[in-house]
């Protein structure tokens, strides 16, 4: 595991000035939240493909969805209860049942502003994303998957959601050794069945932490690693249940309608014995503070994650 | 010539909205009929559209936000010839490309699907500054309720385009003064609209939404003011060519049945203007 950090937005940031510099059509659209999505170096180098929309969500995707029927593909940004709620009915319909070729990114997601309280924290993003037809809903979990979900969702054709994570991170993997793609799952870890960790977003670090600490206990574990929640890839889940004891779904997310529901969907006609416990945040966030200690109070750090799997386990 | 000539196509688009109505049962006949004379217009006076080529890229485009008043973009759609009239056999049935808001994937000539009120001038701002962006000449033509002007996108959009300097766009207000709930004086006063858009940074116009020849001439003068959007506030009359029906709030949807008096009422008013007018019905 490389011990190097960056700044997810920063890289949000290249990555996107990279596709902008490729693509004139790339339009960054901002809802006074450029600066705080990383998007100042695209604003500087390429004003004529920038648009600043003031705060002002609803406006932003329509915009954005005229914009996408001239031709141009627009990327727009806002922090993420912001975008993904005020605006829902516009991302449903003038995105998602017209199909338009839209990016929406939703910035500082999960408990990203810890200290803020529940109105800038996005814990049902996911459940009302995924529930929009033709919407692909992707949850990157370390700065290989920023960029690698933006490539993807400029080179697809269609609205996709991004639950763009904010503090500075590491990547749990080699980047070389990945191979990102739309609506598929990767092992990160595979060294039995005792326990299966079904894993999204930013939790991937810490679930991969706690996997490596059951396995040096002795359990059979894999980590499968969901950067696409929507669409789900149930190839690679239903073979990893066929023979799972136990299987945990990790996410920085409301447990209602989320990633594990997602899972759990899936599975809902599978045959397989393990029992599926939904790790995540239960109904809605009510605390606030310092971003690692709110994980925490949650369960959702690697700590209390091993807790609760050996919890279950031996129970 | 061209006046009449639109009225004619006016009073087919009328045709098409009270029958349907009558042969389908319930849609929204009141606000349909209010816009007619205003889509006629735009469509068979103003716009540049092929009906041979429906997307062509820098057509002009028209959102019909106010999506209930479908009846009136069906019937226009179809003068225009982009569907047969049988499609309107259809209506409220399963599968229909005629649904009860206006679907861009269903029926052809639709430019942007519509139904939830106070998404259609965010929209046709993105299309507006699509044009300039890429230096075309498309003007982009967004209608919208009275009552519809409660929503708050729509005022996101009014700063939006005026800061923008969209003087491609057009904002077109039918203003029927009546909502579902009674008249927008009693459910939410919109006070002087004109005032509102114009310090919104629009330049602005009040015209007779009946009066084919001042909206000819009102449209023929776009943009009113290089630099800003422009705004029409047409002043109209629900249900208008329904004369027991006429600013009547009731007839916001109509439901008459095949057989009924009303029915045959709509059916002898359109042929009694017809007749008016010298026009074979």
């Amino acid at each position: 595991m490389t011990a190097k950090k960056r700044n997810p937005r920063d890289v949000f940031g290249e990555t996107l000035l990279e596709l902008g510099r490729e693509n004139p059509g790339v339009m960054a659209v901002s809802c006074d939240s450029g600066a705080g999505s990383g998007m100042n170096p695209f604003k500087k180098e390429l004003p004529q493909q920038y648009l600043e929309i003031g705060i002002s969500e609803q406006n932003a995707i329509g915009v954005s969805a005229g914009l996408a029927e001239g031709g141009f593909i627009p990327v727009v940004s806002a922090i993420a209860p912001f975008i993904s709620m005020r605006a829902f009915e516009q991302v449903r319909n003038d995105l998602g049942y017209a199909n338009m070729n839209v990016k929406v990114i939703g910035s500082s997601s999960g408990l990203s502003h810890s200290a803020l309280g529940s109105t800038h924290q996005a814990i049902e993003d996911l459940t009302l994303m995924r529930a929009i037809p033709n919407m692909v809903v992707l949850n990157p979990g370390d700065v290989y998957e920023v960029e690698m979900c933006l490539r993807e969702a400029v080179a697809h054709q269609g609205p996709v959601y991004i639950r763009m994570p904010r503090h500075e991170m590491a990547e749990p993997v080699e980047a070389a050794k990945r191979n990102l793609e739309i609506g598929k799952g990767e092992y990160l870890m595979n060294t039995g069945d005792d326990i299966v960790i079904a894993v999204t977003g930013t939790l991937t670090i810490d679930g991969l932490m706690a996997a490596k600490i059951l396995d040096e206990m002795g359990f059979g574990v894999k980590v499968i690693n969901f950067t696409t929640v929507k669409p789900l890839d149930t190839g690679i889940l239903n073979e990893a249940y066929q023979n799972a004891k136990y299987l945990f779904t990790l996410e920085e997310h409301s447990v209602i309608g989320g990633f594990g529901s997602a899972v759990v969907e899936s599975l809902a006609t599978i045959k397989g014995k393990a029992p599926i416990h939904i790790v995540g945040i239960a109904d809605g966030s009510i605390n606030t503070g310092p971003y690692r200690e709110l994980l925490e109070a949650y369960g959702l750090t690697w700590e209390k994650i091993v807790d609760r799997i050996l919890y279950v386990v031996k129970n | 010539m061209q006046v009449e000539s639109i009225e004619k196509k006016a009073f087919n688009i009328r045709k098409h909205i009270v029958q349907t109505v009558i042969n389908n049962g319930d849609g929204h006949a009141g606000p349909s009929l209010s816009c007619t004379d205003i889509l006629a217009t735009l469509y068979f006076g103003i716009m540049d559209i092929k009906v041979d080529e429906p997307k062509c890229p820098n057509r002009d485009r028209f959102v019909l936000s106010a999506g209930h008043k479908c009846l009136a973009l069906y019937g226009t759609l179809i003068e225009m010839g982009f569907e047969v009239a049988d499609v309107m056999d259809t209506y409220n049935k399963l599968g229909s490309k005629v649904p009860g808001h206006p679907d861009m994937k269903k029926f052809g000539g639709v430019d942007f699907s519509s139904g939830a009120l106070g998404h259609g001038l965010p929209i046709g701002s993105g299309m507006a500054l699509s044009a300039k962006l890429k230096g075309e000449k498309q003007r982009v033509f967004v209608l919208m309720g009275d009552g519809e002007q409660g929503e708050g996108s729509n005022w996101e959009a009014a700063m939006f385009a005026s800061h923008h300097c969209l003087d491609n766009l057009v904002g077109i207000i039918d203003r029927n003064g009546l909502q579902i709930n009674g008249s927008t004086r009693e459910v939410l006063d919109t006070r002087d609209l004109r005032e509102k858009y114009a310090s919104f940074g629009w330049s602005v116009k009040v015209v007779d939404g009946h009066n084919i020849e001042e909206l000819l001439n009102t449209f023929q003068s776009l943009p009113f003011q290089k630099g800003k959007p422009s705004m029409v506030i047409t002043n109209t009359i629900k249900s208008k060519g329904m004369p027991f029906a006429e600013g009547n709030v009731k007839y916001h949807h109509w439901n008459p049945g095949k057989d009924s008096c009303e029915s045959k009422e709509a059916q002898e008013a359109l042929e009694h203007y017809a007749k008016e007018k010298g026009w074979a019905i």
